[in-house]
C-alpha cells in the first residue's frame, strides 16, 4: 500500500523549509557562482606566494581553538556541575561572561597591554632595567597569542552548551558506572563525557566555525589566515572573485566537519534519562585540589572578561569619547532592536526547520536543515556581499519588470532597509540557533512525540505544547547567544545598514578603524554592557532549577521496536 | 516564549514595512545621499552644516571602501548614491576603473584644487592629503641619518625599521609610487630590502609603529603624518612617546615625500547631481578644509586654506608631484610585490 | 456480531527496510474485551501496535476501529485522527506538566471545567486523585503508568492499546496496578489490545490470547485453549516446558490412542510419578532433577529408554533426587485425554 498522501501539509512544510535554507543557500550561491569566473591570475598568484601560510594557520588555528575551548569548556562544565570548591557557585554563572565581549575588543586589549609598548612589558624593563634583547616574553601579536585569546572569548560555547547536558544526564547512569568500579575521573571519561557528544560537538563547532570566519581578532594578532586573506584579497587586489573562491575553501572544511560528526554517530541515540538532581551530589574537593579548580575556572574569566573590562573602563574614564556618550542612547537602541528582532526571528527559524526535520524527515528537509547551518563558517562580509548580491539581483529583476511593463520602477524598497539587514543576520547565525535547538531536540524522547499524538495532537500543536515549553531554556540560550552575536556583528551591519543608521559596534570600528582605540572604549564599554545583560540572564536561567527540562523516567535511550 | 516570538514576529513584519517604505517614499525633501569610507566626526559636523546652509539632508552610510564600491557596482544604474567618498589614491583609482563616477565640470573645483590631486577629466577630486613621513629615534640616531625612502631598504638599518602591515592601503600607495618612480625591478628590490631590514614581523597600526620606536624596539618608524600630530596631541603616554620621536619629510633633495589623500566624487546614476555638485564644492570650500585639518590633522587640499599649527610645526616640505591616479593604477603589482618579497 | 468490534485487523504487513517485521497478521478485538499480544521481543508485536496506531504506514492489509477502516489500500488515517489510547512502555509522560494537565491534554473541545472534572474522574477511577496537582517525575513507577492510562483514557478512545504497560514495575506492584488497570479498562467498554512478552501476564489478564513468532500470528484462542491445545510446539513452548513424545517410544506406547502415530505434545501437568510398583502398563523410571517454582515443583525423570520427561508436583513433595517411580498420563483427567488427542503434531 502506497504511503498515502498528506500532500498539501508536506508541501508546504517542505516549501518553507526550502525558503528558510534558501536565506542561506542563496547568498552561498552567489559565491560558488565565482567560481568559474577567472580570477585575473590572483588565484595563481596566491598559490605561489601565501595560500600555504593562509592554510596552515588556519588549520593550527581552528584545531588549537577548538581543542582548548573544548578542554577548558568542558573541564569548567564538569567542575561546576558535579564539584563544590572555592567559589564554585561564582564561577557556574561567570563563566559565561567573557561571551559578553567582541573577540575583536580582547585581542586589541590583550595585545595593547602585552605587547612591546605596553603597560606590562614597558613596567618590566624599568623595573629590572631591561633592553630589548635581555628578556623574552610570549607576543600576544602571534598564531600561540591568538589561540590563547580566542580560546578565552570562545571556550563559553562549550561550556554552555557541555553543562546543559551534564545537569540533563541521568545520575543513577553515572552511579551505575561507579557500581562498575569506576572511579569519578574514569566514569567522567567514560560515560559523562561519551554521553555529552552531541552537545559538546556543537559547542565545539561553533567555536571552530566562528574561529575560521574570524577576522579582527585574528588580524590584531598579525596571523594570517584564511579569513583574513580573504579580506586582503577582496580589499587590497580588489578582486571579489578571488575572495570568493578563497571562501570555498572554508566552506569545506565546515561541510567536512558536519559529515564527519553526522556519520560517526549516525547509529547513536542519546536520550537523556532521569535527571533527578536529589540523586546527583557534588564531590566536595579537598582545600588544595579546590584552588586548582578555581584557578581552572577563574583564569579564563580573568583573561577573558576582566582584563578587557578594566581596560575599557579606565580608557573610558580617563579618555572617553565624549560624542559616544551623546550617541548612546541612540546607538544602543539600534542595536538592541536589531538584535532582539534578529534573534527572536532566527530562533523561531531554527525551531521551525528542526521541528519539520523532525517530523517529516525526508531527504529535501534534511537538506535544507544542514544548508541552513553553513552560514556561520564565512566571514561576515562575504556573506554580507552574498546577502547584498542576491537581494540586488531580486529587485534589480523586479524592477527591469516594472518598467517593462508600465514604464516606471519603484527603486530599491529592501536592500538598505532594516529588514535586509536581519535577512543578512539569518544567513549568518541561523546556524547558531538551529544548532542548540536541534540539540535540545535530540533529547526529547520520540516517544513523546507519537503519545501527543494517539492524544489527538499534531505538527503544530505538537510543537506548542510539548516541545516549546520542554525547550524553553533552550529557546531562550538560543536566543542569547544569537542576541550577542548580533550585537557584536560589523561586517553586515557595516555594509547592510540603511542611511544614517549607526549601532554600537559600528561606532567602535569607525573609531578603532582610525586608530583611535581609547575613544572607541567608550562604545565597547557599552556593547559590553548590552550584552552582558542576557549573558548574566542566561546564567542565572542555567543554575536555577533543573526541574523542567528532566524527560520521562527511561534507563536506557533505546527506540523500542520489538 | 511562544508569545514572545510572535509578537517578535509582528515587530520584524511592522518594522520591514517601515524600512521598506521608509527608504521608498521619502523622497519628499531635497537630499544628497552619501557612501563614504571616511568616518571621522569632524566630517559630520561639516555634513550638518552643509544642511543648514542649503536647507539640503545628508544621508549617510559609512563603511568600508571596498564593501561600497561593490554595493555601487551591483546597485547599478539604480543606486541611491550621490556621492562616493573614500580614502587612498588606489581606491579612487579602483572605483574609476569599475565606472562609478560621473565626471563633473566645475570651475570653482578646478580653482581651489591643484592639478595633480584630482582627476584629469573630474571624475574624482582630492579632499585632504597625508604625508607618509618617516619618524626616527631622538635618542638612537641623529639627523640626516635617513632621509629617503630608499635609505629603508639600506642594510645598515637591519632590525630597526618598523613598518605596518602590506594589507594596509597606505602602504600599497607608497609602494606604487616607488614603482613610478624606480621601476617595477627597483621597488622589488626595495620591498626586499625592507622586509630583510624590519625589527619585528608587521604588526599593529601607523601608532603601534611609532610607539615601538618610542619603546625602543626599533630606531625607525613609518607612519602617517595625522596619527603622529594627533599622538601630540593625545594622552599622557602617547605624548610622552612622540617627544621621543623626530618627524622626517623624505626624498626632499628629490622628488618629494610620498603623499595619499581622501578623495571625492560623483557616482554615474546620481538621482540629485545638482546637490551632489553643491556638496564637493561645499567641501572644498576654504571653511570646511580649514575644518577638515583642524579637526582631523590632515594637510588641505585647497592652497588657500590654512594648515593648522601642529603640522605647520613640522615644516615645509616639497611632495611628490605625481598624480595620484597614477600610482593608485600600481596598486595591485604593488600588492603582488610585497607578498613576493614576505611582507606580511 | 461486527459492531461489537472495537478493532479489527486484516492481513496487515510491515518491513523494516528488506525483513518483514508483521507478516499477514489478523486480529479481533470486541468491545469492552481485553486481547493479549504474547510474543519474544523481536517478534514484531509493538510494530502491530504502532501499525494500529497509526505510527508505522503498513505496507498492506485493513485496520478498522470502532467499525471505521483507517488503514487500508490508500488510506491512511493520522495517528491523531484515531480513535485510540496508547500507553507507552515508559509511559511518555510529559514532563513539563503536571498530572492532572498530562490526563487533560488530549481533551480538546470540552470548556476547561468540564475537562478538569472528566480529568478528576478518571484520576479517581485510578486511585491517583490526591495525586492531581504533582508533577510527573515526583511519581512512582506504578503512579506513572496509572497516569498514563487515565490520560490514555481521556479522549474515550475505541481501541485502547498497551505496549508491555507492567514490565517496569516490581512483581508485587505488577499486580495491584494490573488489577487496577484491567478493571478500568473493562468498565470503559474499550477494546484493549496489550502487548506483553510474559505468559503469565497475558493468560492472567486477556479474554483472548494471541502469540506472535517471527511477525506472524501463530495462533489466537482462550487462555485455556491457548495453553492446553497449542497449535505448535513453538506456541506450546512460550508458556514453559513441555514433553514431546513419540507415538512409538517407550513413553509413547503407553499412552491412549497409541494405534496413531506421530507426536504429542505432553504438559507436565498431565503426567503423574508415583513410587507405587509393578500396575499394568506403566513406565519406570529415575528422577534426575526437583526444580522448585513454589507452590508446584517440577521433576525431571529418566525412563528406562533414556528419555527425559518432565512433570509437575504440588510442593511440598517427597521426591527425592535418585528415587525410582512409575510415571504416567494422569487418567481421569478429562483434559488429558482429550488434549493428548490434539496435540498430535501434523507431520
Amino acid at each position: 500500500m502506497a504511503k498515502p498522501a498528506q500532500s498539501l501539509r508536506s508541501a508546504c512544510t517542505l516549501v518553507l523549509c526550502v525558503l528558510i535554507a534558501s536565506l542561506v543557500a542563496v547568498p552561498l550561491l552567489q559565491i560558488l557562482s565565482s567560481l568559474g569566473q577567472p580570477s585575473g591570475g590572483t588565484w595563481q598568484h596566491l598559490r605561489e606566494t601565501v595560500l600555504p601560510r593562509y592554510l596552515w594557520n588556519t588549520m593550527f588555528l581552528a584545531i588549537g581553538v577548538g581543542f582548548s575551548t573544548m578542554v577548558m569548556g568542558v573541564g569548567a562544565a564538569w567542575l561546576v556541575t558535579r564539584c563544590r570548591f572555592i567559589g564554585s557557585w561564582v564561577f557556574e554563572w561567570a563563566l559565561l561572561l567573557p561571551l559578553a565581549i567582541p573577540s575583536y575588543l580582547l585581542a586589541y586589549a590583550a595585545t595593547d597591554v602585552f605587547q612591546f609598548s605596553g603597560p606590562v612589558q614597558t613596567s618590566l624593563r624599568e623595573l629590572f632595567d631591561w633592553s630589548r634583547n635581555d628578556y623574552w616574553f610570549p607576543n600576544a601579536r602571534s598564531l600561540p597569542g591568538a589561540i590563547v585569546i580566542l580560546s578565552v572569548n570562545l571556550y563559553p560555547y562549550v561550556y554552555l552548551t557541555t553543562r546543559a547536558a551534564f545537569l540533563e544526564q541521568s545520575s543513577c547512569v553515572r552511579e551505575m558506572s561507579r557500581t562498575l568500579g569506576l572511579g569519578p575521573w574514569k566514569s567522567f571519561f567514560r560515560v559523562s563525557l561519551p554521553m555529552a557528544r552531541p552537545s559538546i560537538f556543537i559547542g565545539v563547532s561553533l567555536v571552530v566555525m566562528e574561529t575560521l570566519s574570524e577576522f579582527g581578532a585574528v588580524d590584531y594578532c598579525a596571523v594570517d589566515t584564511l579569513a583574513t586573506g580573504i579580506y586582503r584579497t577582496w580589499t587590497s587586489r580588489g578582486s571579489l572573485v578571488a575572495a570568493s573562491q578563497l571562501s570555498l575553501c572554508l566552506l569545506g572544511a565546515v561541510g567536512f566537519l558536519i559529515a564527519f560528526e553526522s556519520l560517526s554517530r549516525r547509529s547513536l541515540r542519546f536520550y537523556s534519562g532521569d535527571a533527578s538532581p536529589k540523586g546527583s551530589k557534588r564531590i566536595q574537593l579537598s582545600f588544595p585540589k579546590g584552588l586548582v579548580a578555581a584557578l581552572f575556572c577563574g583564569s579564563p574569566i580573568l583573561a577573558g572578561f576582566l582584563l578587557p573590562v578594566t581596560l575599557f573602563a579606565y580608557k573610558t574614564w580617563n579618555h572617553g569619547d565624549e560624542r559616544a556618550m551623546e550617541m548612546l542612547s541612540e546607538l544602543g537602541k539600534n542595536s538592541l532592536i536589531l538584535a532582539t528582532v534578529a534573534a527572536s526571528l532566527t530562533v523561531l527559524l531554527g525551531l521551525y526547520l528542526s521541528h519539520a526535520r523532525r517530523v517529516r524527515p525526508s531527504l529535501p528537509i534534511r537538506m535544507a536543515s544542514r544548508v541552513s547551518g553553513l552560514g556561520y563558517a564565512i566571514p561576515g562580509g562575504v556573506i554580507a556581499m552574498g546577502v547584498l548580491g542576491a537581494i540586488l539581483h531580486f529587485e534589480n529583476g523586479l524592477n527591469r519588470v516594472f518598467e517593462s511593463l508600465l514604464s516606471w520602477s519603484p527603486g530599491f524598497f529592501f536592500s538598505g532597509s532594516i529588514a535586509a539587514l536581519i535577512v543578512a543576520y539569518q544567513t549568518r547565525f541561523l546556524s547558531v540557533s538551529l544548532g542548540v535547538i536541534q540539540a535540545g531536540l535530540t533529547r526529547i524522547h520520540p516517544d513523546l512525540d507519537s503519545v501527543s499524538r494517539t492524544l489527538g495532537k499534531s505538527g503544530f500543536a505538537i510543537l506548542s505544547k510539548v516541545h516549546l515549553p520542554i525547550l524553553k531554556r533552550t529557546l531562550l540560550c538560543a536566543f542569547m547567544l544569537v542576541f550577542v552575536d548580533v550585537l557584536k556583528e560589523l561586517p553586515a551591519t557595516l555594509i547592510l545598514r540603511p542611511f544614517n543608521f549607526d549601532t554600537l559596534a559600528v561606532r567602535v570600528y569607525q573609531l578603532a578603524s582610525d586608530e583611535r582605540l581609547d575613544e572607541a572604549s567608550t562604545a565597547a564599554i557599552a556593547i559590553i554592557a548590552t550584552g552582558i545583560i542576557p549573558v548574566i540572564l542566561l546564567s542565572r536561567l542555567m543554575s536555577r532549577g533543573q526541574l523542567i527540562e528532566t524527560p520521562f523516567r527511561q534507563t536506557q535511550g533505546r527506540r523500542n521496536h520489538d | 516564549m511562544l508569545i514572545s516570538n510572535f509578537s517578535s514576529l509582528k515587530l520584524v513584519a511592522t518594522l520591514a514595512l517601515f524600512a521598506a517604505f521608509g527608504t521608498a517614499f521619502a523622497h519628499g525633501q531635497e537630499v544628497v545621499n552619501v557612501y563614504s569610507a571616511r568616518h571621522y566626526d569632524t566630517d559630520d559636523s561639516i555634513y550638518e552644516e552643509f544642511t543648514s546652509k542649503t536647507g539640503i539632508k545628508v544621508n549617510l552610510i559609512s563603511g568600508g571602501s571596498d564593501a561600497l564600491i561593490e554595493r555601487l557596482q551591483r546597485e547599478g544604474k539604480r543606486s541611491p548614491a550621490d556621492i562616493f567618498v573614500t580614502v587612498d589614491a588606489g581606491r579612487l583609482f579602483q572605483a574609476e576603473e569599475k565606472g562609478i563616477f560621473q565626471p563633473i565640470e566645475s570651475s570653482f573645483l578646478k580653482q581651489q584644487i591643484p592639478a595633480n590631486l584630482r582627476h584629469p577629466d573630474g571624475l574624482w577630486f582630492g579632499l585632504t592629503k597625508r604625508a607618509r613621513i618617516i619618524l626616527r629615534s631622538k635618542d638612537r640616531t641623529k639627523e640626516g641619518d635617513i632621509q629617503n625612502y630608499e635609505d629603508l631598504a639600506d642594510p645598515k638599518w637591519k632590525g630597526k625599521v618598523l613598518i605596518r602591515s602590506s594589507t594596509n592601503v597606505y602602504n600599497q600607495s607608497l609602494v606604487g609610487s616607488i614603482i613610478e618612480a624606480k621601476g617595477k625591478s627597483g621597488a622589488e628590490a626595495w620591498c626586499k630590502g625592507v622586509v630583510a631590514n624590519m625589527a619585528r614581523p608587521p604588526q599593529g597600526g601607523d601608532r603601534d609603529q611609532i610607539k615601538g620606536v618610542a619603546a625602543g624596539e626599533g630606531d625607525i618608524a613609518v607612519a602617517n603624518s595625522y596619527y603622529y600630530a594627533r599622538m601630540l596631541s593625545g594622552t599622557d603616554e602617547e605624548r610622552e612617546a612622540a617627544s621621543k620621536v623626530e618627524v622626517v619629510f623624505p626624498n626632499q633633495e628629490n622628488r618629494g615625500t610620498h603623499v595619499n589623500l581622501s578623495g571625492i566624487g560623483v557616482v554615474k546614476s546620481a538621482p540629485n547631481k545638482a546637490n551632489a555638485i553643491k556638496f564637493i564644492e561645499f567641501l572644498a570650500s576654504d571653511w570646511a578644509q580649514g575644518l577638515f585639518a583642524k579637526g582631523n590633522n590632515e594637510y588641505p587640499i585647497a592652497p588657500s586654506a590654512e594648515t593648522i599649527p601642529v603640522l605647520r610645526g613640522f615644516g615645509e616640505f616639497t611632495e611628490d608631484k605625481v598624480n595620484a591616479a597614477k600610482f593608485g593604477k600600481n596598486n595591485t603589482e604593488a600588492i603582488r610585490m610585497m607578498d613576493r618579497a614576505g611582507w606580511r | 456480531m461486527t459492531n461489537d468490534l472495537g478493532l479489527e485487523v486484516r492481513d496487515v504487513s510491515h518491513k523494516y527496510g528488506k525483513k518483514f517485521s508483521v507478516r499477514a497478521a489478523s486480529l479481533d478485538v470486541s468491545a469492552g474485551s481485553v486481547h493479549c499480544l504474547l510474543g519474544h521481543s523481536g517478534s514484531g508485536k509493538t510494530t502491530l501496535l504502532r501499525i494500529i496506531a497509526g505510527l508505522e504506514y503498513a505496507l498492506g492489509g485493513k485496520v478498522m476501529l470502532g467499525g471505521q477502516t483507517v488503514t487500508c489500500e490508500g488510506v491512511h488515517h493520522p495517528t491523531e485522527k484515531r480513535s485510540i489510547g496508547f500507553v507507552f512502555q515508559n509511559y511518555a509522560l510529559f514532563p513539563h506538566l503536571s498530572v492532572i494537565r498530562n490526563v487533560m491534554f488530549g481533551m480538546g473541545r470540552r470548556s476547561r471545567k468540564e475537562q478538569r472534572e472528566l480529568a478528576m474522574d478518571l484520576l479517581r477511577q485510578v486511585e491517583l486523585e490526591d495525586y492531581a496537582r504533582s508533577m510527573p517525575h515526583t511519581l512512582s513507577g506504578g503512579q506513572q503508568q496509572r497516569v498514563a492510562l487515565a490520560r490514555a483514557l481521556g479522549r474515550k478512545p475505541a481501541v485502547m492499546l498497551l505496549d508491555e504497560p507492567f514490565s517496569e514495575l516490581d512483581a508485587r506492584l505488577r499486580s495491584e496496578v494490573r488489577e487496577i488497570t484491567l478493571r478500568v479498562l473493562r468498565a470503559s467498554g474499550t477494546a484493549t489490545l496489550m502487548v506483553t512478552h510474559d505468559p503469565q501476564e497475558a493468560l492472567s489478564s486477556g479474554d483472548k490470547v494471541s502469540v506472535m513468532h517471527l511477525g506472524r500470528i501463530e495462533q489466537t484462542a482462550s487462555p485455556d485453549q491457548i495453553y492446553h491445545r497449542p497449535a505448535n510446539e513453538r506456541t506450546a513452548q512460550i508458556f514453559g516446558v513441555i514433553n514431546r513424545i513419540s507415538s512409538d517410544s517407550e513413553f509413547g506406547k503407553t499412552l491412549p490412542r497409541r494405534e496413531e502415530t506421530g507426536e504429542w505434545l505432553i504438559r507436565p501437568e498431565q503426567i503423574e510419578l508415583s513410587n507405587a510398583s509393578g500396575v499394568g502398563e506403566r513406565c519406570r523410571g529415575v528422577i534426575v532433577q526437583i526444580c522448585y517454582e513454589g507452590p508446584t515443583v517440577l521433576v525431571q525423570s529418566r525412563l528406562n529408554s533414556g528419555q527425559l520427561i518432565w512433570s509437575r508436583e504440588f510442593a511440598p513433595t517427597n521426591f527425592r533426587v535418585g528415587e525410582s517411580v512409575q510415571v504416567y498420563l494422569s487418567v481421569g483427567d478429562g483434559f488429558g485425554q482429550a488434549s493428548a488427542e490434539r496435540w498430535k503434531t501434523r507431520a
